[in-house]
């Protein structure tokens, strides 16, 4: 028999039994062995797992003083070095799951890791899904705090001694943006023809893809003063000098690279390749300055319409670009702009 | 009497293949297809366009790999009736999906080249390789046909369009040639193809395909012509058996197949099914890859307009036969949000890509209305790496990515350029999971 998990549970004042009008503002604590649910969940987890020690915190008191709550909390796990971090379940309390999503990711990014459980259309859930935790699901109250616990600890043991996981509804959890390829043993189309008569006969049936919603990006707010800002020039459109000096792939493209336009008046037919895979490049051989409009922002910048354009051109390749991959890259140009003092940034669609 | 010439009565004889092999004669017997090296070159050079073509045989199991491969073809010819197989190529463009056909069971023509002038951009060949043994093969449609593979040699100044129209007749002519080695023998298995009438309860069906068509290197033709500026219309499932669609697209590994359009998996679901539990009215295709976002909307509703015309109350959904990708996603949802608001019941199906740990969105757009979606598992997932092998048919080395030197094609490999991976993974019922 393996050593028990050891398992630090975080819980909100309210399952702690701190009840009245003031446990919302209860202040952070910690203290030894299981409290509350978390009782249950150390039967649960039977020999597997220990609780050794409870984090408790108001709802009010962590919404209001987030940061400083997951300060503290780092401390203790980094103290505690706990095999496994569970918390709730939140059921459909917002506040609290908000607290156990973040208190997770957290732990997560400290290597330990770690399992929540919400109803799916709690806030927490929207938010920390994506983060790829792992939220088991739960009902809207605490009525479904046993089925809950069950599953959580379950997932707890698995988690802790690094056992393979089945799917997300094997296993109990909301899709966490992870997918994964698995055999049906039937073919595409036989599943596809199936799947639209149940659809036509109004029987229940299940699409084996549901999509998440992609965040909304609002437009910035306009320039006070177009004329005093320093401007930068970023492309997706895979256009680079010829010969690819950096290797940028047609598609799914994990780099950038940045190339010099001082001096330049517009880019010049011939010394510039488009090394994008999704569009038909012709037109941009022929003239470069239709995906990268320099010829348009010189003559912007002559007429002091902006103040200067920066020396450097940054560019990727949009074709196929993992998210994640884009959103860091993203991060990783806007930093150096940034140093750089541009205020503005001109990103032609491609 | 009644005049059954617009029928679309379609019967296939299907004769087993085992063995290809080198002979003084072309010739079907025992399974096996004799070919006469020096004839059959005489049946399908092209000499204005292509200098050389190697003929190379590769069977399941081998340990051989084949490079640069554009496209894949099933050995059949008409034997009776109007018009030929592949219409528009072989003969005139005469509608066809009537009359006999004879076709040799798992087996096909490969064509493989590489294109003389430089490309870029969308419209440029990607590599595609097929292993015909080890733990690749599995992904790689073909490794478990026997395969005539044809690597194709421009001739000095053809331009690749040139080059491309040719490779067109090599791979079409050979495959006739090669099945009219049956037209005087009698079929050990005769399928049956005809949307007879049926009990008007059930409900209609429309099988509704987006081709990707781009370009050169992007084309999908119909009836012997690029579909780039074809709107929506309406093909008899036979037609298609019939080779009315042949692919010119080289721009995604996985999809984009002759063969597939020939053996689409769904015209074969929906005709099993005729008549039991759906009434499978027919196809509708129309061009994927739209250039604007109002030709992406308006191409959506124009397909959904002609289902709805065809009469259809249920559409089954793909684009390139099962693949999507990039841009097209735009296409693919505004097709299937317009056929549920015009109140077909509408389920899809298409492959997923994303990062190789799947923690990325897998698809780049998506409408509310794709409730009912059948997927063929993702790309980049699940790929073993691919051993050495000892015999290599397309060329020396490989390039699977633009960033990245190119490759010894005889060495171990860990890419994701398998040949027809979209389509093999749907026909082994592969999907993905949340997990």
């Amino acid at each position: 028999m393996a050593e028990p998990l050891r398992v630090v549970h975080y819980i909100n004042a309210f399952f702690g039994g701190l009840g009245g009008e003031e446990e919302a503002q209860t202040t952070l604590s910690l203290q030894d062995g299981a409290l509350g649910p978390g009782r249950l969940l150390e039967q649960l987890l039977t020999d597997e797992g220990q609780v050794i020690a409870t984090i408790m915190c108001g709802d009010g008191y962590f919404s209001e003083r987030e940061e400083a709550v997951v300060t503290q909390v780092q401390g203790y796990l980094r103290d505690l070095k706990p095999d496994i971090f569970v918390a709730g379940p939140a059921f459909r309390s917002g506040r609290y799951g908000l607290a156990c999503g973040r208190l997770c990711l957290e732990a997560e990014r400290l290597g330990i890791p770690a399992v929540t459980g919400m109803h799916e259309e709690n806030p927490g859930s929207d938010l920390y899904r994506p983060a790829h935790l792992y939220i088991i699901r739960t009902a809207a109250s605490a009525v479904g705090m046993q089925p809950a616990l069950q599953r959580m600890a379950a997932l707890a043991v698995k988690r802790g001694r690094g056992l393979p996981l089945g799917t997300a509804a094997e296993e109990g959890f909301l899709p966490r943006a992870v997918r994964r390829t698995v055999r049906t043993g039937i073919p595409a189309a036989v599943r596809a023809v199936d799947m639209v008569l149940k659809k036509w006969r109004g029987e229940t049936y299940r699409s084996e893809l549901s999509v998440e919603t992609f965040e909304i990006i609002p437009p910035p707010p306009p320039l006070s003063d177009p004329r005093k800002t320093l401007f930068a020039l970023v492309t997706e459109s895979g256009l680079v000098p010829r010969g690819n000096p950096d290797r940028l792939p047609a598609a799914t493209a994990t780099h950038w690279a940045k190339y010099a336009i001082a001096g330049m008046d517009r880019l010049v037919p011939g010394e510039w390749d488009g090394v994008h895979g999704g569009y038909d490049n012709t037109a941009a051989l022929q003239d470069p300055n239709r995906v990268v409009p320099l010829d348009a922002i010189r003559a912007l910048e002559r007429e002091g319409l902006i103040g200067r354009l920066w020396d450097e051109l940054f560019v990727t390749v949009g074709n196929l670009g993992s998210l994640n991959a884009m959103k860091r890259m993203g991060a990783e140009i806007a930093g150096l702009l940034v140093e750089r003092g541009v205020g503005a940034v001109i990103l032609p669609a491609t | 009497m009644a005049d059954d010439r617009g029928a679309f009565t379609l019967d296939v004889g299907v004769f087993p293949l085992q063995r290809l092999v080198f002979a003084s004669q072309t010739h079907y017997q025992h399974e096996t297809l004799g070919i006469n090296r020096a004839a059959f070159l005489n049946v399908i050079a092209e000499p204005h366009a292509i200098a050389e073509i190697d003929i190379h045989l590769a069977h399941p199991g081998e340990s051989c790999r084949i490079v640069h491969v554009l496209d894949a073809v099933p050995l059949m010819v008409k034997v009776e009736g109007r018009s030929t197989v592949f219409p528009g190529f072989v003969s005139p463009a005469i509608p066809v999906g009537t009359g006999r056909n004879h076709r040799l069971a798992a087996a096909t023509v490969l064509v493989c080249g590489t294109f003389p002038d430089p490309t870029s951009g969308a419209l440029s060949p990607v590599e595609a390789i097929i292993d015909m043994s080890g733990p690749a093969a599995a992904y790689c449609a073909f490794s478990d046909t026997a395969n005539v593979v044809l690597v194709c040699h421009a001739a000095p100044g053809v331009t690749n369009a040139e080059f491309d129209a040719a490779l067109q007749r090599v791979k079409l002519k050979a495959a006739v040639y090669l099945a009219r080695t049956t037209a005087n023998i009698d079929p050990p298995d005769l399928e049956h193809y005809h949307l007879r009438a049926v009990e008007p309860s059930l409900p209609r069906v429309v099988y509704v395909d987006l081709l990707h068509q781009q370009g050169l290197m992007a084309h999908t033709f119909l009836y012997g012509q690029h579909t780039q500026g074809l709107e929506p219309t309406i093909l008899h499932p036979n037609e298609m058996l019939d080779g009315a669609l042949v692919n010119g697209n080289y721009r995604a590994p996985g999809r984009g197949i002759t063969y597939a359009h020939c053996q689409n998996s769904i015209v074969r679901e929906l005709y099993r099914r005729h008549g039991r539990e759906v009434n499978f009215l027919g196809v509708v295709i129309g061009r994927g890859w739209q250039d604007t976002q109002f030709l992406k909307e308006r191409q959506g509703w124009m397909m959904a307009r002609v289902a709805c015309l065809l009469g259809a109350q249920i559409a089954i959904v793909t684009a390139d036969m099962g693949g999507t990708g990039g841009n097209n996603t735009i296409d693919f949802m505004q097709t299937i949000k317009a056929c549920e608001q015009m109140g077909l019941r509408t389920v899809a199906m298409l492959q997923e890509s994303g990062n190789p740990d799947g923690s990325d969105p897998t698809l780049v757009d998506y409408v509310p209305e794709a409730d009912a979606l059948v997927s063929v598992g993702g790309v980049g997932w699940q790929t073993p790496a691919a051993p050495a092998v000892d015999r290599v048919i397309g060329g020396p080395t490989v390039r699977p990515s633009i960033a990245q030197d190119p490759l010894d094609a005889s060495g171990s490999l860990q890419v994701e350029s398998w040949y027809g991976a979209i389509w093999k993974r749907s026909e082994l019922g592969l999907s993905a999971v949340d997990a």
